[in-house]
């Protein structure tokens, strides 16, 4: 329970309209895509900058905890509250084109497709996406440090952070603005993948770049799993934009023939990648076929979750290249003993795999997470790019956190409880 | 995974198949209007084991359009209305609703019908192939829905006869209201379509079309064709006589007619023969829901008017100069708001245009 004097002070900063407490409705905001579920003791959204702040030092004043909150789509549990206040930032959704410095602007709740659409009308485009890129926000996907597709070339999202906006845990708000595609110092960098932990992201400065003129995908199936690893390393020769993978089971899903398959984008134009390609036996996608293709890849979680009980629970993975193909194996050994079924599919340029567990029922999908968790730990595997949060035991280098967190947030008010903190 | 001891317990979701992956979220229509998460489908599968008087519990459950967009975006298939409807069952034995709510199933007990007006009845014994059931709206308060209908069925030199006693019972199970509304009228139809031998049933309400052709099937079904008045007039276009206008008209699917039934082109083809038809943003199964649906009007007027602020933005923005819609209840709902844009049930549309 929070002070009934927090919830009436903090009516007077953001209104009654945007405050929910006492309210069974509060447990929405009490979990996110994972399975884990947490207390909400009041939802607030703030509006600007101003408002986060006022909250914070609020929080502060009264010893209340504050989760902050973007589209909950997270499948670690970032943005789930234990016994705290959830500020829900999706109504901070301004973004703000600055198309001769390839730059843009987004309040902390705009959503990734729209910032997407803003940016196309522009001709240029923001390269990591996530499958989420319909729910997530830009501050949920940069509190997560999320990547997705295109991680090889362009690495995550942090790459492309050159600004950013906060407020401290506080109340105290610092600005970073960027209209620079290179930003010198960590300030910034720090709050990129703390996971709502260190600081409430209101603003960020994306540097972006111009879609190419050309682009094609070249689709290459693979007869034998066991060469998996060879073809890879052949088809990263040709850096490419982006690798994706799916298993035999995920690509006949959509519809292709049941064989292990790699996705291999190439932005603009290059002989040399062409060339790798076509003796790779790729076959090449253009124009709406291309498109589709990309489509049914986003959709590829639907096609998955028709089959049974789909819970988002352990399903990321970035695993050493050099154990590709074991942790495959011991992915299917662990279905066959859970009586479970399990789709891979993942980017493998960045070897960042996810084996979508589709079950029974919800104990026997946790079973199996939980058993894929202690395999990939045994395997020197870590999480990929959907944040550490209630998965902590991946977390490497705590101490170091501890005292980052120590020197922001003394109090432990900012989203207590993850990383094991 | 180290969270899920403290964190993680069975619950009633996982049975619902909803895995809570968002993606139903932004394309929802209260969701959009209000950003408020249990405004949304996964909100509102989260929180529909409970029955709580609770007043935002209750808003939640109770402001669902049952416009269905969400379920043409869910990729895990849960039938995020037909929950909805089964939660608010609870809700209603209960008596846990809104006022007003309160206020229309006592209307139904009282007149029969979710206006609570004696409505003028229609009934006949004569031998017939098709019978015309205009539903409470085109009766009670969009009459010239009604009065267009008949004119373009003589039109047509169709032979019918009008059949009107009870409500089809559509309101009260969207809104979670008991199954004997619509299984009284249920009887009586079955009763007519014996007394006339009738082997059609024509309605102009998507919200009757759903009700009589799919929830009567629970009670046996009927053994008739049930048609809606776009469906009829697709099938017999050589026997309207229409004068064809330089006119630049967009269309308004309903979502009862459009998602719940796939009925999509039909509406098309009749307005094509007398306009020039541009698609809104959001059409056929995409339609975005004029904000009237699951009975919201009744107690939640803001969100709908909200909702229904969008879906008039995006007609307006096709450039027409009159948006059409098949619906009597989308028309009622939707000409309150319109602000500047003409707006007109079809059957009026085509009945104005009907060549001497
Ligand atoms: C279907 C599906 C597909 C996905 N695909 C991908 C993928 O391809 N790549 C990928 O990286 N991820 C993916 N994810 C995971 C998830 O979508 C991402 O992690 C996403 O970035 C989370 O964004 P969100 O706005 O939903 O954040 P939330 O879930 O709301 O929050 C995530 C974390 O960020 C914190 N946070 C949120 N907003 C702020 C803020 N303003 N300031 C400070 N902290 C904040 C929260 O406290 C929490 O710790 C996927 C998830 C789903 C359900
Ligand atoms: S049926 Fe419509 S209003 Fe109801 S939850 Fe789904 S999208 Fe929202
Ligand atoms: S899209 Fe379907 S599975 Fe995903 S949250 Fe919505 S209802 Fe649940």
């Amino acid at each position: 329970m929070v002070p009934e004097k927090f919830i009436r002070k903090v009516m007077d900063v953001v209104g009654t309209d945007d405050v929910i407490h006492s309210s069974r409705v509060t447990e929405v905001y009490s979990t996110d895509a994972s399975p884990f579920y947490g207390r909400t003791a009041a939802v607030i959204r703030p509006e600007n900058e101003n408002e986060v702040s006022e909250i914070l030092k609020l929080a502060n004043e009264f010893s209340v905890s504050v989760v902050p909150r973007g589209g909950g789509s997270g499948t670690s549990g970032g943005a789930v509250p234990k016994d705290a206040v959830v500020i829900d930032m999706k109504k901070m959704d301004r973004i703000e084109v600055f198309p001769d410095d390839m730059i843009v602007f987004v309040e902390a709740g705009a959503i990734l497709h729209d910032i997407k659409n803003a940016l196309s009308r522009y001709g240029l485009f923001l390269p990591p996406e996530p499958g989420s890129l319909k729910i997530a926000t830009a501050g949920g996907f940069v509190a997560n440090n999320g990547s997705g597709k295109r991680g090889l070339k362009y690495g995550g999202i942090r790459n492309f952070v050159v600004g950013m906006n906060v407020v401290l845990p506080d109340g105290k708000a610092v600005r970073m603005p960027s209209r620079t595609h290179r930003s010198p110092g960590i300030a910034h960098q720090i709050f990129t993948g703390s996971e709502g932990t260190l600081g409430v992201i209101t603003g960020i400065y994306f540097r972006v770049i111009p879609l190419p003129e050309e682009k094609r995908t070249y689709l290459i199936h693979l007869k034998k799993r066991d060469n998996l690893n060879r073809i890879l390393r052949e088809v990263l020769k040709a850096t490419p934009d982006a690798v994706e993978y799916m298993d035999s089971r995920t690509s006949s899903a959509i519809g292709f023939e049941p064989f292990d398959l790699l996705a291999v984008e190439i932005l603009g134009k290059d002989r040399c990648a062409e060339k790798i390609m076509e003796r790779l036996g790729g076959h090449v996608l253009e124009g709406r076929d291309e498109e589709d293709f990309w489509e049914s890849r986003e959709t590829l979680g639907a096609e998955i979750a028709k089959k049974g009980t789909r819970v988002y629970a352990g399903e990321d993975f970035a695993v050493p290249f050099s154990r590709l193909n074991e942790f495959i194996g011991q992915i299917y050994r662990i279905e066959r003993e859970t009586d479970s079924e399990i789709f891979i599919y993942g980017h493998l340029d960045t070897c960042n795999l996810h084996p979508a567990i589709v079950s029974k029922s919800f104990e026997n999908a946790m079973e199996t997470a939980r058993r894929i968790s202690r395999m990939a730990l045994d395997m020197g595997a870590t999480i990929g790019e959907h944040g550490l949060a209630l998965r902590w035991e991946f977390a490497r280098g705590l101490e170091i956190f501890r005292r980052v967190k120590y020197c922001l947030d003394r109090r432990n008010i900012l989203n207590p409880g993850k990383f094991g903190i | 995974m180290s969270g899920s001891e403290e964190y993680t317990k069975s619950r009633e979701i996982w049975n619902l198949k909803c895995a809570k992956c968002g993606r139903c979220i932004q394309i929802c229509p209260t969701y959009r209007v209000t950003k408020w998460e249990h405004l949304s489908p996964r909100g509102r599968i989260i929180l529909s084991p409970y029955t709580e008087e609770d007043a935002e519990l209750v808003k939640s459950i109770f402001s669902c359009l049952t416009c269905g967009i969400c379920e043409a975006a869910c990729p895990s298939d849960v039938d995020v209305t037909e929950i909805m409807e089964r939660t608010r069952e609870r809700y209603t034995k209960q008596r846990i609703l809104p006022e007003r709510h309160l206020r229309l199933l006592d209307n139904m007990v009282k007149t029969g019908n979710p206006y609570g007006d004696e409505i003028e009845m229609y009934e006949t014994d004569d031998r017939v192939d098709l019978i015309y059931y205009p539903g409470c709206t085109s009766l009670a308060r969009e009459k010239e829905i009604f009065d267009s209908t008949v004119k373009i069925l003589d039109s047509m030199d169709v032979s019918f006869e009008v059949e009107f006693r009870y409500c089809c019972g559509s309101t009260s199970l969207r809104i979670g209201g008991d199954l004997s509304y619509a299984e009284k009228n249920y009887l009586r139809l079955k009763d007519v379509l014996k007394k006339t031998g009738a082997k059609t049933i024509l309605v102009n309400c998507p919200g009757c079309y759903r009700t009589i052709k799919r929830d009567y099937e629970k009670f046996g079904g009927l053994n008739a064709d049930v048609l809606h008045i776009t469906e009829f007039l697709s099938m017999n276009t050589d026997r309207l006589r229409l004068k064809k206008e330089n006119l630049k008209v967009t269309f308004h699917d309903s979502c009862h007619l459009a998602r719940h039934m796939g009925i999509v082109e039909e509406p098309r083809k009749i307005l094509s023969l007398v306009a020039d038809l541009v698609e809104p943003e959001n059409s056929k199964m995409d339609s975005f829901c004029c904000g009237g649906g699951g009975g919201v009007r009744v107690s939640y007027r803001d969100l709908t008017r909200a909702v229904r602020k969008v879906r008039i933005e995006q007609l307006k923005k096709t450039g027409a100069e009159i948006a059409v819609t098949s619906c009597p209840y989308c028309y009622r709902n939707l000409k309150n708001g319109a602000e500047g844009l003409s707006i007109k049930d079809l059957t009026t549309f085509i009945a104005e245009r009907l060549r001497k």
